[in-house]
Parts: C-alpha cells; sequence; structure tokens
C-alpha cells in the first residue's frame, strides 16, 4: 500500500522517508500499522485511507489501499 | 551596557534631516524589553493621535528583541511598528534574517523615524553613527539592484539592507519591508509608511557582539552551543528544512481548511498541482536566518512556462495557499512568479492574494466587469489576469490603484454585496487558514489590534491531544489540559489567552515562532535561562509572559485612542457561514459561542467586555497606568488629513 507520512512525521521513519510502499499480508487495525511504521500515535492529527478521514480508533487497512497521516498543523510563514 | 542591550536608540527626523540617540535605564528596558515593547512604548508616547498614518507625523519604529542576535537559533527577529495605513490602528510586523542582529551590533535597539524627507533618500547607520544619503538615483529602482548600488556605494558586501519596493513608494497600503532581499515584514503597510517618508532603505553595519551586550556570555555561548546541536535533531526542525511551511498544503486540503475560492471553499480539487510534491520539484535549496539551526528559507529558481531567479525568498505556504488555492489557480509555477512579483514590488503576499482573491469573487458575482479591470476577465483560476493583477497593484495602474487600497476600502468602493465578500478583520486580509477548523485562530483575528493574523496564539491543533510533543511542551506555561479545535468554551479561551500571552513574549524577545514551545525546539526553561544570561535579571517564566501581556494591552491601548472598539474584533461574515466543500462541509463558527467565547477571553484578559478597552485596574497591574495621561484624539491639535486617517 501506499504511505505518506505528512509533515514531520517522516521523521520517525527509520529512513526519514515521507512518501513509500508497504506491502500488507492481511488487512489490519490502522493503529496496528502506526505502530509498525514507528510513528507516535499522539503526533498524529489526522489520518485518511483512500482520501477520506478515518478515525483511529477504528479504521482497517488493506494492501491496495492509500494512507495518509498528518500531525497538529500550526502556522505558516 | 550589560543586560542585553545597548541602552540607545536612534531618533532621525526626515523633515528636517536631523539625528540624534536616546538612553534609556535598566528599570525601563525590563519593562520594555525590546522589539514590540520597545517600539510600542514609543509609538504611543510620540505618535500624535489621529495623525496620517501616511502623513510625516507617523512615527515608524524598527526595534530589535531583546535578544535578537544572541547566539541562539531562532534568536533573529525585529519588529516594525507605526500607526498602520491598512487597518489605521496598530501597524506590526516582524521579520527576521540579518538585519536586527546587525543592528544590535551597531549598538542600537530601535530606530525611530519621523517626518518626511523632501527628496527620497537613504540612511546609513554604522557602528551608532548615522546620516542621511541621497537616494533619487534608487528611487524607482528593483530592490536588488538598490541593494547591490548602496552595497558598492559603501563597497562593503556585508552590509545589511533593509528596504522597500515601489509599493512602498507608490503608496500601498499593504507594502513590505524586506532585508538581504529574503526576510520580509509583510503585514499591516510597513513599507507604505517608510515610502510616505521618502526614505527608501536603512543600511546597517556594527562590530559588536551580542556576548559584549549580554551579563553572562559564557552560560549564553554554552546555551546556543547546545541548542546548536540539539536543534537539528528535532522533528520540527527536520520538517522545516526538507520541506518548509509548503509542507501544510496537503494536510489543510486533507482537514478540509485549505482556503480556497476567496474562503468559500476548504478543498482545493487541483491540489496535486499545488501541493508538497509539486513544490519540492521546485525547490532549489534553502537558507538560514542569522545563527539559526533551522534553515527553513526556500530558495527556488527555474525557467520553464514561467521564470522565477533565486535573487528573492521562494514561496512560503501562505503564498502556495494565497495564489493557489484562494484564488483557484493549480499551478504552482504560476504561483512561485506571482510570489516572486511581491518580492520585488514590496507587497505583502498575504494582503495581495486575499485582495486579488476578493476582486476574483466581485468580477465572478457581476459586481466588478472587463470594463472596471481595464480588460482583465479577473476570474477564479486565471494566471494570466492574477499576474497581471500584481503588477498593477504594485505600480497602482488601473484598477490596480482601486486594489492597492486593500480590500476594505476596494468592497467599500465597489459597493452591493462586495463587503461580503471581502476577508478581512479591521481592514487586514486574512491569513490562509480557515478558522472554522481552528477557532481559536479565529478568536487571534478577530481580537489582534493589527487585524486578522496567525501568528497571535498557538493554532487549536497544537493543543489538542495530552502525549503530543507540542502539548507536553507548554506545560511549564501552565497549559496542562487539551481541548478539541472546535471548543469555543473556558478551556480555550484560557489556552488562547496564555498562548498569546507567551507569542507576544517572544517578539519582545526576538524569537522566531517556529523555535520555542509549542514548536519546542526550543523548550520554555531554555527561554528563560536564555533571558537571565543575557540580563542578569531573575527572571520566571510569568514575568515573560506579562512582559508579553504588557506589549498587548499598548497596542490595545493604542486601538482604543483611535476610535476601536469591541465593533472592531469582528470575524467575516463568511466565517459563520458553512464551508462548501472537504472535510470541514457543512461547518460554520457558531456565532453565539464565539461572542461568548470574546466575553470570557475580555474578561480574562482585564478588558471591558462592552468597550473592548483594557481596565485601569489591568493597566495598573501591568504598568501602564501612564497611559490614562496620554493625549486622546479630542485633545491634538493638528488636523487630520489624508484618505488613511479615516478611523
Amino acid at each position: 500500500m501506499e504511505v505518506h507520512l505528512g509533515g514531520h512525521l517522516g521523521f520517525y521513519d527509520r529512513e526519514k522517508r515521507s512518501r513509500f510502499r508497504v506491502h500488507l499480508d492481511r488487512e489490519m487495525a490502522l493503529v496496528d500499522l502506526i505502530r509498525e511504521l514507528g510513528v507516535p500515535e499522539a503526533e498524529i492529527d489526522l489520518a485518511a485511507v483512500n482520501l477520506s478521514l478515518v478515525s483511529l480508533d477504528d479504521a482497517r487497512v488493506g494492501d491496495g489501499d492509500r494512507l495518509d497521516l498528518y500531525p497538529p498543523m500550526g502556522g505558516g510563514a | 551596557m550589560s543586560y542585553g542591550t545597548n541602552g540607545t536608540i536612534l531618533r532621525v527626523d526626515l523633515t528636517t534631516g536631523s539625528i540624534s540617540t536616546d538612553s534609556f535605564d535598566e528599570g525601563f528596558y525590563r519593562r520594555y524589553p525590546g522589539g514590540k515593547a520597545l517600539a510600542a512604548y514609543h509609538l504611543l508616547t510620540e505618535f500624535r493621535p489621529g495623525g496620517d498614518p501616511l502623513g510625516p507625523e507617523n512615527v515608524l519604529i524598527l526595534a530589535a528583541g531583546l535578544l535578537t542576535g544572541a547566539p541562539i537559533s531562532t534568536a533573529t527577529r525585529f519588529n516594525a511598528i507605526a500607526r498602520s495605513p491598512l487597518t489605521g490602528g496598530f501597524g506590526e510586523s516582524e521579520a527576521g534574517g540579518y538585519w536586527g542582529p546587525e543592528l544590535k551590533m551597531a549598538g542600537l535597539d530601535a530606530i525611530v523615524i519621523t517626518g518626511r524627507s523632501p527628496d527620497p533618500v537613504w540612511l546609513w547607520v554604522k557602528d551608532g553613527a548615522a546620516e542621511v544619503r541621497d537616494a533619487r538615483h534608487l528611487w524607482g529602482k528593483d530592490p536588488a539592484a538598490v541593494q547591490a548600488a548602496i552595497r558598492d556605494e559603501l563597497d562593503d558586501r556585508m552590509v545589511r539592507v533593509l528596504q522597500i519596493g515601489r509599493a512602498g513608494e507608490h503608496g500601498v497600503r499593504y507594502a513590505m519591508l524586506m532585508n538581504d532581499l529574503r526576510h520580509y515584514n509583510g503585514r499591516t503597510g510597513m513599507g507604505a509608511v517608510m515610502g510616505s517618508k521618502n526614505l527608501r532603505a536603512i543600511a546597517v553595519r556594527g562590530g559588536r557582539r551580542y556576548t559584549d551586550l549580554a551579563h553572562d556570555p559564557a552560560t549564553l555561548a554554552e546555551l546556543g552551543r547546545r541548542l546548536a546541536r540539539q536543534v537539528p535533531e528535532h522533528a520540527q526542525a527536520w520538517d522545516l528544512r526538507t520541506k518548509g511551511t509548503p509542507g501544510l498544503t496537503d494536510g489543510q486540503n486533507a482537514g478540509g481548511i485549505l482556503p480556497t475560492r476567496n474562503f468559500r471553499q476548504g478543498s482545493f480539487e487541483r491540489v496535486d498541482e499545488i501541493n508538497l510534491a509539486a513544490y519540492l520539484g521546485l525547490r532549489s535549496g534553502t537558507r538560514s536566518c542569522y545563527a539559526c539551526a533551522v534553515r527553513c528559507k526556500p530558495e527556488m529558481a527555474f525557467s520553464d512556462r514561467y521564470t522565477v531567479s533565486s535573487a528573492y525568498d521562494g514561496p512560503e505556504y501562505e503564498a502556495v495557499a494565497g495564489f493557489g488555492s484562494d484564488c483557484a489557480i493549480g499551478d504552482l509555477q504560476a504561483v512561485a512568479r506571482a510570489n516572486e512579483l511581491c518580492n520585488e514590488l514590496g507587497l505583502d503576499v498575504i494582503s495581495t492574494a486575499g485582495t486579488i482573491a476578493f476582486a476574483m469573487e466581485c468580477f465572478e458575482h457581476g459586481l466588478i466587469g472587463p470594463g472596471d479591470t481595464d480588460g482583465l476577465e479577473l476570474r477564479f483560476g486565471s494566471t494570466d489576469a492574477l499576474l497581471e493583477m500584481v503588477v498593477r497593484i504594485g505600480e497602482r495602474s488601473g484598477f490596480g490603484d482601486l486594489l492597492a487600497q486593500g480590500s476594505r476600502r476596494a468592497a467599500e468602493a465597489i459597493g452591493g454585496d462586495a463587503p461580503l465578500f471581502a476577508m478581512h478583520v479591521k481592514g487586514q486580509e486574512l491569513p490562509m487558514h480557515d478558522p472554522r477548523g481552528k477557532v481559536g485562530v479565529g478568536l487571534g483575528y478577530a481580537t489582534n489590534e493589527a487585524g486578522a493574523d496567525h501568528l497571535v496564539g498557538f493554532h487549536d491543533p497544537l493543543f489538542a491531544k495530552a502525549d503530543s510533543v507540542p502539548f507536553r511542551s507548554v506545560a511549564d506555561l501552565g497549559i496542562t489540559e487539551p481541548t478539541s479545535v472546535l471548543d469555543l468554551g473556558e478551556k480555550k479561551t484560557r489556552i488562547w489567552h496564555t498562548s498569546e500571552r507567551w507569542n507576544s513574549a517572544e517578539k519582545v524577545l526576538g524569537l522566531c515562532f517556529f523555535g520555542p514551545a509549542p514548536r519546542s525546539m526550543i523548550q520554555v526553561a531554555d527561554v528563560v535561562t536564555a533571558v537571565r544570561a543575557a540580563t542578569g535579571w531573575d527572571v520566571t517564566i510569568e514575568e515573560l509572559l506579562e512582559v508579553g501581556e504588557r506589549a498587548v494591552n499598548m497596542a490595545r491601548v493604542f486601538n482604543v485612542r483611535e476610535g476601536f472598539t469591541r465593533a472592531d474584533d469582528r470575524l467575516p461574515e463568511r466565517l459563520f457561514n458553512p464551508l462548501e466543500n472537504g472535510a470541514l462541509a457543512g461547518t460554520a463558527i457558531p456565532r453565539e459561542a464565539f461572542e461568548q467565547a470574546l466575553t470570557d477571553l475580555y474578561l480574562l484578559k482585564g478588558w471591558d467586555p462592552v468597550t473592548g478597552a483594557p481596565t485601569g485596574e489591568r493597566l495598573r497591574a501591568l504598568g501602564l497606568e501612564w497611559t490614562a495621561a496620554l493625549p486622546s484624539p479630542g485633545s491634538a491639535t493638528a488636523a487630520v488629513s489624508g484618505a488613511g486617517a479615516d478611523r
């Protein structure tokens, strides 16, 4: 599946990647995937699966999905 | 001096050409240590109430922060403050770069400029001395040419040049200042004020070091070394360095708060053409401000459908959303060119984009037509019209002359429903953050003395989750309970009040908002350590918050004196109506809850909830009782003149 770690969330990827693909053998809870990716759940403000916002509590993802995660966003310059 | 300041300000009267310095004691600096507080003091005490913002009577103050120039990341900022020609109230804008630190190295904490030169001039400031020089040959030139000419004249490549562009010369009400061509005091029209004085540039050079001014230079240097190691390793610094502020675009769109088509919508169907991936395809590098390890300033150069050079700063998020989604332009190259035109002309990107988006909506509703716009089809999505309009605003030619007045005045002139499309507070256009998805930002837009601004307090998502890094970093400020982004209750107003005091303190200290908590590359305790080392004062967090609050109250007193009331603390009507699309489609700010939150906020601030004015009790508690003895507009003797003095 396609994974996009928005803002500073890419910092938590071991290779500091913001866009990459992962292979999922089976459908799984989004929170479990997030733990496997090493992204602190507390740093996630928005999660979207296939461009629709989802709740971290009950969302599930599969291999064909696209996942976008965003941190809390402050002001720009 | 050994408390982080030079103890000296420079006064320049451009009418007479007189130049002098003035000194203040340590007790004064402890109350008004620098930046916003120092400048607000001089504006309040030296500006005649009711004076024309574009007249010689306006007082333009450029003030470095207490820590500006200290060898620590993000301690780079200075403030430009005067009566705003855009809002008629307290005008203020900050910038980083190198000019503020250089001012401190030149032995000065601030420059106070009054009067109007009969001919164009520039000011040369070196090691505390100054002279006025002829700028007739520089007037009308591009900023890059002006900076090069001044450096050639002085035969010094390291001179730091603060200047206006042609928009400032022409009196565009949202003209900006720039230093080193890359750092911008964008907001509230400080460039128009400087231009009205026939002052094109201020070049500064100094031989001091900040550690010469510090009480405890060893501690300060050690803190600076520790932060230089820590900051680059922080997730937020990584984000700003590798992506920059345009990293916000995708998330704002996903969250339904990316201003689109003049804030009618929160999601842009062509976001992929202006988003971070598109941006990184054009960005050619990053640069830094003085002594800052974050290195977030974008450099952009390309030659394709449009050509953009690396002479100026590349677009930040505000430009991407302002010229992109808010004008429905799905072409990042055109956005970058519009941004570059603003820099060449010396225009504030946010107000320029907001005013053009307003005009596009007027055009689409038939309130104006090609006969008004010199033949331009000023529709959403038209890149040609966008780029041409930026130039005409900067040059004040044709329809651009009306838009150069800002959206509020343009709406009044156009009439009909046009005022409903003008997205401003107190006359200043909204930044690219929709308060329908973060209502605390709306409290800031409404109450800020300088009009709509997104850097008044912490954005709501930063204090919505108890375990998040930003939230944990503000525990030292007394913020211990999170609350939702849409909450308008007591928790929200308390957090907002604290965050406003803290952000204001940063404006006094000269720190960039991207450094300290809640961004948290620099902890609250580090800021206290820095101030103690710089000054030798036994300051506490509460004293720093009070310094920030004092500066806010001085700005509010200024506005009250100019006739502002609670009625001016008002959001655009559109924000009380639902977003048309995106993740927050159908969401509006609840009007009654918002008004109640304003009342709660005034009471927390010690302000009269009916008038919005600080109470005498609060002013006394902040040591501002002296402001009651200042002259009011009614007691001013000189007549008010000019279109700017219309409040």
